[in-house]
């Protein structure tokens, strides 16, 4: 499996009492991020399946990203928590994208290709500088440790490949 | 502009699907199937409206994981009492208990979560969809006096309807001659289905003179689908 592992774009930042999982996208997130998903559209990506979590900000961003899908998107909210094995029995697909948040997203990647958990007991995963709209590309069996990294892509890196 | 929340029938959805796995076999009655099923294609509808391609996969989903339960109880509710109906209704409770498990699923769960994060749809949005959607009703009813020989004709004008009914009920009403045509197709659907189930079992005792029942009330609400049509279609064009 070649899982695509995708930190949502820039959203709105946190305010008042308003929920933090209806934080929608910012335009300059959105548009940032449609571009980065052009740049694997340049790179022949396609994917069969995207898993997604069920906050705002991860739904816009799949919803972007689905101009590179022949396939089927799947809304979970294991992926809106600490990854979990539940996590990587559910996944189908050749290609197969993930759309989610930090820590989790590092704590997953660290998972997956090295098998061992790196998120510390504060939440904060510092090993990784997985930023906004980012991308790490992991291929192999996903099973803890049974993966190996392929690309961790800054946004900006996948924007220039979509504008060259 | 109005903004249009999922609301009413997200509501129906979680509603629906919170019943447990432990949940007695009657809190899962033919009603409640129905119901889910209607609420997730109108959701869908309204995702439609808010030009969103995500989540309707997972509506059809679990639309499609009680299609199975909800065909068993249209013919349950009209031949339940038949000799060849028990192993009918023996599924239709193996069903019932997957569709429960299908419940607790995360990706049920998500969704519903999913949905109550989103935002409203705008009533213009709404209104730009209104307008294709009447263009198609109008090309899919086009053909239908050949009914009889084509009932291909008549299912895609039931799903046009269908949806034309659930963007105008997202809006605010759909005319009565509308809602009429739309049962209308709906009944015709349930005898379709049953007659696909009766098939099955062809060889069984007393099946063959249903099935003859079936068909000639199909022929016949052919022709009066063809009827309703015409008083609808004039509200369509209207629209």
């Amino acid at each position: 499996m070649e899982l695509f592992l995708f930190r949502h774009a820039e959203a709105e930042p946190r305010s008042g009492d308003a929920p933090d999982e209806r934080r929608a996208l910012t335009a300059k997130g959105r548009e940032r991020f449609l571009r980065a998903a052009k740049g694997l559209e340049r790179l022949e990506i396609q994917l069969d399946r995207i898993y997604h979590s069920p906050w705002l900000r991860s739904i816009e961003s799949a919803e972007l990203l689905s101009l590179l899908l022949d396939g089927e998107t799947v809304v979970t909210p294991l992926l809106a928590q600490p990854p979990t094995r539940e996590l990587l029995d559910i996944l189908e697909g050749e290609n197969v994208a993930l759309v989610g948040h930090e820590p989790w997203l590092s704590d997953l990647l660290g998972w997956l290709v090295f098998g061992v958990r790196m998120m510390e007991s504060d939440g904060k995963s510092p090993c990784l500088d997985f930023g906004k709209g980012g991308l790490a590309w992991v291929g192999g069996k996903p099973e803890p440790g049974a993966m190996s990294l392929r690309a961790f892509l800054p946004p900006r890196a996948l924007r220039r490949i979509g504008r060259s | 502009m109005r903004e249009i929340p999922p609301t009413a029938w997200l509501d129906r959805l979680e509603e629906r699907t919170s019943l447990a796995e432990s949940a007695p076999d009657a809190a899962l009655d033919a009603h409640a199937v129905h119901e889910l099923r209607v609420a997730c294609g109108r959701l869908i509808v309204w995702l439609d409206l808010g030009g969103w391609r995500i989540l309707r996969d997972d509506l059809r989903w679990l639309r499609r994981s009680a299609a199975t339960v909800r065909d068993l109880d249209v013919v349950l509710h009209r031949f339940a009492a038949r000799p060849w109906a028990g192993e009918l209704a023996a599924q239709r409770a193996l069903g019932a208990s997957d569709l429960r498990r299908t419940f607790s699923l995360p990706r049920v769960q998500g969704l519903v979560q999913a949905i109550a994060t989103m935002p409203s749809v705008s009533e213009e949005a709404a209104l730009d969809h209104l307008a294709s959607l009447r263009k198609r009703t109008l090309r899919a009813g086009k053909h239908l006096g050949h009914v009889e020989k084509d009932l291909g004709r008549v299912h895609r004008l039931r799903r046009s309807v269908r949806r034309l009914r659930y963007v105008l009920e997202w809006i605010s009403d759909a005319p009565e001659e509308l809602s009429e045509l739309q049962t209308e197709l709906g009944d015709l659907n349930d005898r379709a289905i049953a007659l696909r189930i009766l098939g099955d079992r062809e060889s069984e005792d007393g099946v063959a003179a249903d099935r003859g029942v079936l068909e000639k009330e199909l022929a016949a609400q052919c022709g009066r689908i063809e009827d309703l049509w015409d008083d609808a279609r004039r509200i369509v064009e209207g629209l």
